[in-house]
């Protein structure tokens, strides 16, 4: 009876962090789910080798559009923590709306790493969705990381 | 005589004893060559406009106007800046020709400024070991040669005739946060050692000769004592011309893998109050 408790004590929990965030998130084959280790709505999921994704979201404030999300966010990445933008790309989510790409390197301890940053903005929120992890594990999961922010769905 | 030898008062000798005889002489001659190996600034014109040194001595011997050119050339893709002995001469001045431009300007006019080049190039941090590596062969493919490295940066020393080749190529290793070129002009520093050199040898030469013909033994040594200092400033000359030839020679870049200072991020980029701007990156995704 206790077990069963827990379960659906859980199954709630989940139901409503999932309630409180403006977004549903995607989690691609292979990837492991660990929201519930997180306040605020967060979304994290990780491979067992340790390629991340996450997805956040805040409020549009200042109101911003897409392009000055985008520029804001490059400026500090690459001003503040020396990240070389290595392309940009145009990317949709479920709902066919626009969003941006920044694909960035960086060294972590002298290993090279790749972060992908996705932005999508609407007039409430600004969504941020991260991939990161090292150079070769980031390559290999692409079609997943693409899968992720195809199947995003803000609210 | 001693009283119109100009700049005669080089610290050694005192003016207010009147000297006699072939001492006299003797310290006059000195005194005459200290002075063209004193000073710095405006030798051009003191070098034009003071006495031969042969016409203390009464004689008509020539003046050593053919100093020796300096040792070695210069390193390919540097415009030569030898003494081409049109620099500056001991010898007279003809008569209203004394505030005359110095013919080093001539050697300026033929050979250009002298730049001494050095860049910094400030790349994201990203593929730091491999770049380095690109780096340092890019010096090599340009002649050039690796001057230091450390994790964060790599300075490169590169022909000057390479320079700008050099940076173009550098600019697209990876993604340039920041780059800064500075030509520093030393044509003068460089034409003004020059000329101070051409005539400490000549001071040199000449106290040479005196030595030989000294026959006190007090002379000798004023002589040698001399002749040691002018010999050590011939060395420091020597020394700068070759500093300043071989920075002109090559030029020197550095090659930096870190972020700007948050001052520069500060002056130039938008940086609005919002905090989840500050909780991006690598290290926050990673930390599960």
């Amino acid at each position: 009876m206790s077990k069963k408790l827990l379960v659906l004590a859980s199954a709630l929990a989940l139901t409503a962090l999932a309630g409180c965030r403006p977004f549903a998130p995607a989690t691609p084959p292979g990837f492991v789910d660990l929201s519930e280790s997180y306040s605020n709505g967060e979304y994290r999921s990780t491979t067992a080798d340790g390629m991340v994704l996450g997805v956040r979201a805040f409020p549009n404030k200042p109101a911003g559009e897409l392009s000055f999300w985008t520029k804001v966010v490059e400026n500090r990445l690459r001003d503040t923590s020396g990240y070389a933008l290595l392309e940009t790309k145009d990317v949709k989510d479920r709902n066919g709306n626009a969003g941006k790409q920044l694909r960035f390197g960086h060294d972590e301890s002298t290993i090279p790493h790749l972060y992908y940053l996705t932005i999508f903005v609407n007039e409430d929120h600004v969504y941020l969705l991260e991939a990161g992890g090292t150079k070769d594990l980031v390559t290999k999961h692409e079609p997943q990381i693409a899968w992720s922010i195809e199947n995003f769905l803000p609210k | 005589m001693l009283k119109s030898t100009p700049r005669a008062a080089c610290g050694l000798f005192d003016e207010r004893r009147a000297p006699s005889g072939r001492r006299a002489i003797t310290t006059a001659l000195i005194a005459a060559f200290v002075t063209a190996g004193c000073g710095a600034a405006g030798d051009y014109k003191m070098a034009a406009e003071a006495p031969s040194p042969g016409a203390y001595r009464g004689d008509s011997a020539p003046m050593a106007s053919a100093a020796p050119m300096e040792e070695g050339g210069l390193a390919s893709g540097f415009r030569s800046y030898a003494m081409d002995g049109a620099v500056a001469s001991n010898g007279p001045t003809p008569a209203g020709t004394s505030t005359a431009p110095p013919q080093g300007s001539e050697a300026f006019q033929q050979h250009g400024p002298m730049l001494i080049y050095t860049a910094t190039i400030n790349l994201a941090v990203f593929q730091v070991v491999e770049a380095s590596k690109q780096v340092e062969q890019m010096a090599r493919d340009a002649g050039g040669f690796l001057a230091r490295r450390d994790d964060t940066s790599i300075v490169i020393r590169v022909p000057a005739a390479k320079f700008e080749d050099t940076m173009k190529r550098l600019e697209k290793l990876g993604d340039v946060l920041h780059r800064n070129v500075v030509a520093e002009d030393v044509t003068e520093q460089f034409m003004d050692a020059e000329v101070r050199l051409k005539n400490a040898r000549a001071v040199r030469d000449r106290l040479a000769q005196l030595l030989e013909k000294a026959n006190k033994v007090e002379d000798s040594l004023a002589i040698e004592k001399e002749l040691t200092r002018v010999g050590t400033e011939i060395e420091t000359l020597e020394g700068k011309l070759k500093y300043l030839r071989d920075r002109a020679a090559y030029s020197t870049i550095t090659v930096s893998f870190q972020p700007k200072q948050s001052d520069n991020v500060k002056a130039n980029a938008v940086r609005i109050p919002v905090e989840w701007l500050d909780q991006l990156g690598l290290g926050r995704l990673l930390s599960l």
